[in-house]
Parts: structure tokens; C-alpha cells; sequence
């Protein structure tokens, strides 16, 4: 074997992501219309995340600099076209996935449930916060909050632990680049608080949840982890019949 | 075999015009396919094959010169339809459900099919290229081996049923098994379905085996079409395509040097055999 | 039908052959040039400094045999969009700072002096960001562009990063951004032949749009892991060992040519931040 074998390994395969997170960001496929006044959220994140998880976080590392250089060069708004807010936060997508999937992906079943309540609850007393100042959205944040919560303990009954782990690293990945894009937009002066929040929920969200289906199917099918529910969504007599 | 099922006249393709890359792909184009046979398009690569068959399937749409005509529909009017299914050269491509089944029950669910006729029609699309259901319709998309992602990505294309079947240069590159098979899928959709198949492929063994008519396509433009005995006998001018002539036409030509009188058009290995005998006991 | 049309036009860098001054530049000048007529073209919000940074590239275009109107004509489909949000950015702007007028007051529809030199300035911006791009990339190949890169950070290997590495990145991305953009679309192709609605489903349909998007994007993941394996070994068994010890076929020397235009540009930048900082409006 050749000791360089994983080195280049690396550079090539960081090539390829970088390559991927240019084709998304420049043809616009990696913006994906969402209901908010901000119009899109986006995609071009998921290579930096499926780098940092696979190949670790210097590959995370330069194909989040990759997105956050492409996507300074496409912006049409001035809040993009400020490289503090455009690259420097993308720099910390895949680094983050990396660090979670470090800690989780030999934990086990109890160990995520654990984390999943502390979540839960963080998210509670982060309600209440905002509820002190606006009543209604702390009560949907709370809500929503819980409600995610239990759908997480049901999956968590039954998924492969690797998967949750896999789902939790990339949404955490995808919340490193909301929240830091959205904190840098407001520390610079672009945004209030309140707007930054309200699009952090309304965008931030939707694209966690894209970017864990994704990264988890990807991550999935390249190292051969068995899915809960294995087979198509075909109809067939005889096993209907037999069940 | 009357009446065409496509026709194709004097269309001309641009790719990206008005930008530096412009680069024209077809000049003057023009086929014709007869309902229910299987004809043969060869060319040079480069030539046009591809993007003209993604007009046929109306992925492009004829503008400004030219005109295709699918049934006797204009396909300038038309959106990509259901009367034609195209399978490319490279299956993975065309593969991007999770697992065989749901790839291969897209399109018919599409069309609206559903329950146990979609299974059924999974089902006898699987039988046709040979994948066995129980064994396959579970299996991973992207775990399956080379041969067995062509034969699933044909599958998908078969479950739709089409009218026309534009093959793109789907037997290049596999093992002679695989060929002869996807060789019988042609046929038997041919004889049992009545379907009509566009061949692109340059292997010309293969053309004179299984086409009932060739199309010669050279820079852009349609160079000869007609029966294959004709096409594939002019040696000059499949060269000029980088083409040659079938094996067959071929071993008489060197026999015909050797100093036999032998006619050259012999299609079949069968053909040149009967020939040279009766060559020999002149 | 237009969007998979338009990732075959992906076209970062097609390289124009030619033997202008341009051409003949050695890669790093230019692309030092390039990166400081960037942070120029970010300073610069005048009007003023903004039309004499485009006379500038519209004459260095001339200088390189290059057509502006090709390169803007690069934007094609993303024209109508720009427009719109030039638009929306006239219409919403608001004031601005104190020093600007208003034009036009109209409900909640406020035009102002400031509105309008930010969209104005934004356009030019725009125009001047594709000049500088083409002329990097219209008059250098990218074997050249790489190794320039490459030479650039070079300095960084000595404190201990891997400036090789990175440049072999950024070859590598650029080397199989058109082949991917080919496999998306027929990717995408496929799925229009077997029944996919080329509209997404609307705004509101982030499910749909997402399983969409899943089954467009996973197989673009899984062929360019695919890939990366192939190539690893390619380069392995052509002794790729990383950037110690490997040389080029070429090594580039700095002409006295390279010397001037650095000095030239230099001097064109100086100007244009002097009038950018200067009272001229």
C-alpha cells in the first residue's frame, strides 16, 4: 500500500464535492423555492456536510469555502456580497457535521435519546425566552419544538443508530450555516434580530430536514448501511396476503 | 409497414448559439421509419446520433428548420410524450429510485397505473430483460453490476410501454450474453407489440443481423438510407463515417480478392457461407 | 426545457486561443491582478469610479481580441431575474442616508437618489465582475490557471499548509464541473422521459420539491464517489505522490512584461480608489 493512498484519496474526492457544490450554486438548482419573503433556501450546503462526515473536516473545511466563495459570487443582494457573511460562516458547515458524527456515530441508542431531551428541553427554555417578548411565536416554537421531539424518540425506537447519527450531524451542519450566516447578517447591520429569527425558523428549517434526507441517503448508500425499511413501495399479492 | 412512424426532415441543430461554444451538431438531417420495424441510425462519433434522438423523444423541439414528425404528430407542438422511450447509453444515469422495483414502477406510476396491475406490469417489463422479480425488485439501484443496471434501466424504459424504443448505443460495451439479449427484447417487441425501434449503434455485425433499414448520418447530415443489403455494401462510403462493412460482406470481399467470383451481400455469417460453396464448386 | 439545457452551457473558463499581451502574461500576474481588481471593483461605489473601471475592461477587452457582447451574453437566462431584482432594490430601497434626495414618494414606494445609484452601481459592478472574470479565464488555459494557483500558494507548504493540495482541488473541481453538469442533465432527462413534471411543485411543496431534488442530487453523490475512487488510483498508479519533488513540464519565468502590466495595473488601481475616495459623485 501506498501511505499516501487516504491523502489522495482526500484532495480528489475533495475535488469532486467542491466540483458538485459549484454546479448547485452556479445553475441555481441548489435553491429550492420556499414560502418565505426571502424566496429560497438552499442546497449548495450539502457537499461541505457530506465531505466534513465522510472525509473529515479539512475536506469539510475547503468545500464550505468553495460554497462560500460561489456564493458571493452569484449573490444579487448586498448582504451576500459581503465576504464576512458570505464565506467566513461556510467555512464551519462541514467542520461542525465532522465534530457531531465524531462524537455520535459510535453512541448508542441511549446516549441519543439522552441527547434528544436535552435538545428538547433547550429548546423549551429558548421558547420561553421568546415568548416573553413575542407571546405567539414562543408558543410555536414550543410546539413545534415538542413535536419534533416525539417524532424523534419514535424514529429513534426503530432507525439504525448510524442513521440518527448521520441525520443529527447534518442538521447540524445545515443550523452552523443559518444561524452564523444569519448572526454575521445581524452583526453587520444587514438585519434585525427579529427578521434574522423569523427567517432563521422559516429557513433554516426546511433546509435541515432537506439536508438530513439527502446526507443520509447519500451516506447511506456509499457505506452500505441497512435502512429500517428496506425494499419498494411495490403492492404484491401474495405478501399482503401472507402478513 | 406501410405507413412511418417517424419522420424526420432536413432539421438543423445549434448548440448554445450565440455564445463562443456554438457548435452545430446536425446540418441537414432527414429519416424516415417505417411502422413496426427495426431500423438501424450509424454514423461516426460526433455524427448527430444523439442529439437527434433526443428530438425523437421530444426532449428538444425542432425550430426554426426542420421538421419531426412522430404518428403524424408535429413534434414543434408537441411536449416529450409517452409514444416514445429512450434508453441511453450509460444505465446509471438513468437509474435514481433507491431500490429496482420503485426505478422500474416510475414511469407506468406516472401514467397512472397502480396497485397489482403496476406490480404485474414491473413484473413482465423485469421478465423481458431477463431479471428475476422475487431476486431483484428489493435490491439497492446503485448495488447492482454494470450488466444488471443497462438491463434495469431498459426495464424502466419497457414498463412504459412505448410505441417507438430509441435505443442510444445500448448493446456498446457489453458482453456478446448481454447483447444477444437485449438483440431478443428488440425482436420480440417488434413481432409481438408492434412496436417500432430506432437502433443507434456502430457495430455493424449487429446492424446487418437485426435492421430492417439503416440510416447513415455523417457531420450532420443523412448521408444514405435504405435497405441494409445496399447501405452496408457501399465500402467507400461508410469509410468516409469511420464505419466498415459487416464481417460477412467483409470475408466475401477478401474471398472475392482470392479470386472467387462471389456476390458481396451477405448479411448473415449463414449468407457468406452459402456463398463461398457454391463459389467453390463452381 | 430550459433547465437542462443550460447545465450543459456551464462554461467557467473556456480558454480562447490567441496571442495577445493577455495571452502571453504569465498566470500568476493575472491572477493577482484579477483578485485585486476584485477588492477595487467591491471598494468602489461611485458612479464615477464605476465608469472608469468598465472604460478600463472594456479597453483591456479590446486589447485581448475578446467580444463584450459575448461575455454578457454569458448571462442569457439569468437576465430577467437581475432585472427584477434591480427593480424590487429601485422600488423598496427606502431613503437611504440623510444626503440623498427623494424622486419619487409613492405609498410605500420610495425612489431616492441613493436607490438609484445602488442599482445603477450594482449593474456596472456586475459588468466590470464578468470583464475581469473573462479575461482570466477567456486568455489563460486552465493547466495554466492551476499552476499559477498553485505557485501562489506555494509559500503556504513552507508554514506548513498544503498549498499543492489545494490547488490540485481546485483543478480537479474545475476539471469535472462540465462532466457533472453532463450527468445531471441527463439525469434530469431521464427522469423528464419517464414521467417527471419539469415544474417543481410550487412553493409550498417542500416535501415533493425535496424528494424531487433526492432523486436528482443522490445519484449525482454516489457517480462522483465512484469517480473519485477510479481517479485516486489512476493518479496512484502514475505516481502521484502529492506536491514534494514534482515538477513541471514548463517552468514559467517573469518577463520584463510581466513586470510592467504588474505595474500598470497597480497604477489603474491606485487611480480608480483615488476617485472612488475623492468628492466626484
Amino acid at each position: 500500500m501506498v501511505p499516501n493512498q487516504r491523502g489522495v484519496q482526500r484532495v480528489v474526492t475533495a475535488g469532486l464535492l467542491l466540483a458538485i457544490t459549484l454546479l448547485l450554486t452556479f445553475t441555481r438548482i441548489g435553491m429550492i423555492p420556499v414560502p418565505t419573503p426571502a424566496g429560497n433556501a438552499t442546497i449548495s450546503h450539502i457537499p461541505a456536510i457530506i465531505g466534513g462526515i465522510l472525509e473529515g473536516p479539512l475536506v469539510g473545511l475547503i468545500v464550505g469555502m468553495g460554497f462560500g466563495f460561489a456564493s458571493y459570487a452569484t449573490a444579487t443582494t448586498p448582504m451576500f456580497k459581503d465576504p464576512l457573511v458570505a464565506v467566513l460562516p461556510r467555512l464551519f458547515i462541514g467542520v461542525a457535521s465532522y465534530y457531531m458524527i465524531a462524537l455520535l456515530y459510535k453512541a448508542n441508542r441511549k446516549t441519543l435519546q439522552t441527547l434528544a431531551g436535552v435538545l428538547w428541553a433547550l429548546l423549551l427554555v429558548f421558547s420561553w425566552q421568546i415568548g416573553g417578548q413575542t407571546l405567539w411565536l414562543g408558543i410555536l416554537v414550543a410546539l413545534v419544538s415538542t413535536a419534533a421531539a416525539i417524532a424523534a424518540f419514535i424514529w429513534l425506537q426503530k432507525e439504525d443508530t448510524r442513521i440518527v447519527a448521520l441525520a443529527i450531524a447534518s442538521v447540524v451542519g445545515s443550523f452552523t450555516n443559518t444561524v452564523l450566516v444569519l448572526g454575521m447578517a445581524v452583526f453587520r447591520a444587514y438585519l434585525t434580530a427579529e427578521v434574522a429569527l423569523a427567517v432563521g425558523l422559516v429557513h433554516g428549517v426546511p433546509e435541515a430536514i432537506i439536508s438530513a434526507i439527502i446526507t443520509v441517503a447519500v451516506v447511506a448508500t456509499l457505506r452500505q448501511i441497512n435502512r429500517k425499511k428496506a425494499g419498494s413501495k411495490l403492492v404484491r399479492e401474495n405478501s399482503s396476503t401472507n402478513q | 409497414m406501410s405507413q412511418s412512424a417517424i419522420q424526420v426532415s432536413n432539421l438543423q441543430h445549434i448548440y448554445m448559439p450565440g455564445t463562443p461554444e456554438a457548435f452545430q451538431a446536425l446540418y441537414d438531417a432527414s429519416l424516415t421509419v417505417a411502422q413496426g420495424s427495426i431500423t438501424a441510425l450509424a454514423g461516426e462519433s460526433g455524427a448527430g446520433k444523439s442529439t437527434l434522438a433526443l428530438y425523437l423523444c421530444g426532449l428538444l423541439r425542432p425550430t426554426k428548420v426542420g421538421q419531426v414528425r412522430i404518428f403524424d404528430r408535429d413534434m414543434a407542438q408537441s411536449s416529450p410524450g409517452r409514444d416514445v422511450g429512450l434508453v441511453f447509453q450509460y444505465p446509471q444515469q438513468q437509474l435514481f429510485e433507491r431500490y429496482v422495483g420503485d426505478d422500474i414502477a416510475y414511469g407506468p406510476r406516472k401514467m397512472g397505473l397502480a396497485d397489482t396491475t403496476l406490480t404485474e406490469r414491473v413484473g413482465w417489463a423485469m421478465e423481458m430483460v431477463g431479471l428475476d422479480f422475487e431476486a431483484f425488485v428489493d435490491r439497492e439501484t446503485f448495488s447492482l453490476s454494470g450488466g444488471e443496471m443497462r438491463r434495469a434501466a431498459l426495464a424502466g424504459v419497457l414498463a412504459m410501454q412505448p410505441h417507438i424504443l430509441v435505443l442510444d448505443e445500448a448493446t456498446t460495451g457489453l458482453d456478446p450474453a448481454g447483447q444477444s439479449l437485449i438483440h431478443r427484447v428488440m425482436r420480440e417487441l417488434r413481432d409481438n407489440l408492434g412496436t417500432t425501434v430506432l437502433l443507434i449503434s456502430n457495430d455493424m455485425d449487429e446492424i446487418a443481423e437485426l435492421a430492417d433499414a439503416v440510416v447513415l448520418l455523417h457531420q450532420g447530415r443523412t448521408i444514405a438510407e435504405g435497405a441494409p443489403r445496399e447501405v452496408l455494401a457501399e465500402e467507400t462510403r461508410l469509410n468516409a463515417c469511420s464505419l466498415v462493412r459487416p464481417t460477412p460482406m467483409r470475408i466475401l470481399a477478401e474471398a472475392g480478392r482470392a479470386g472467387f467470383t462471389v456476390s458481396q451481400s451477405a448479411l448473415s455469417l449463414d449468407e457468406a457461407e452459402e456463398e463461398l460453396w457454391q463459389a467453390l464448386h463452381r | 426545457m430550459a433547465s437542462f439545457a443550460s447545465l450543459r452551457n456551464i462554461s467557467i473558463g473556456q480558454y480562447h486561443p490567441g496571442d495577445t499581451v493577455f495571452h502571453l502574461l504569465d498566470a500568476r500576474v493575472k491572477l493577482s491582478a484579477f483578485i485585486l481588481a476584485l477588492v477595487v471593483i467591491v471598494i468602489a461605489s461611485s458612479y464615477s469610479a464605476n465608469i472608469l473601471l468598465l472604460v478600463l475592461f472594456l479597453a483591456a477587452m479590446y486589447a485581448a481580441r475578446l467580444s463584450p457582447r459575448e461575455t454578457l451574453a454569458s448571462l442569457g437566462p439569468a437576465l430577467p431575474l437581475i432585472a427584477m431584482f434591480a427593480l424590487l432594490q429601485l422600488l423598496f430601497y427606502g431613503q437611504g442616508p440623510a444626503e440623498s434626495r427623494i424622486v419619487l414618494d409613492w405609498g410605500p414606494v420610495i425612489i431616492s437618489t441613493a436607490g438609484i445609484q445602488l442599482v445603477v452601481v450594482s449593474v456596472m459592478r456586475l459588468f466590470s465582475l464578468l470583464f475581469a472574470t473573462a479575461l482570466l479565464t477567456n486568455t489563460t488555459t486552465v493547466s495554466a490557471l492551476t499552476q499559477g494557483m498553485e505557485q501562489l500558494l506555494s509559500p503556504l507548504s513552507r508554514i506548513g499548509l498544503p498549498g499543492h493540495e489545494l490547488a490540485m482541488v481546485g483543478a480537479i473541481a474545475l476539471r469535472f464541473l462540465p462532466i457533472l453538469g453532463e450527468q445531471m442533465a441527463v439525469i434530469s432527462q431521464a427522469q423528464m422521459l419517464r414521467g417527471v413534471d419539469e415544474e417543481s411543485g410550487g412553493r409550498w411543496r417542500i416535501v415533493q420539491n425535496a424528494r424531487r431534488l433526492a432523486t436528482l442530487i443522490v445519484p449525482l453523490f454516489v457517480d462522483a464517489y465512484r469517480r473519485s475512487g477510479e481517479m485516486t488510483e489512476a493518479m496512484l498508479t502514475r505516481c502521484y505522490r502529492g506536491g514534494r519533488g514534482r515538477t513541471h513540464l514548463y517552468e514559467p519565468k517573469l518577463s520584463s512584461r510581466d513586470l510592467t502590466s504588474s505595474l500598470v495595473c497597480l497604477a489603474f488601481s491606485g487611480i480608480v480608489i483615488w476617485i472612488a475616495y475623492s468628492p466626484l459623485p
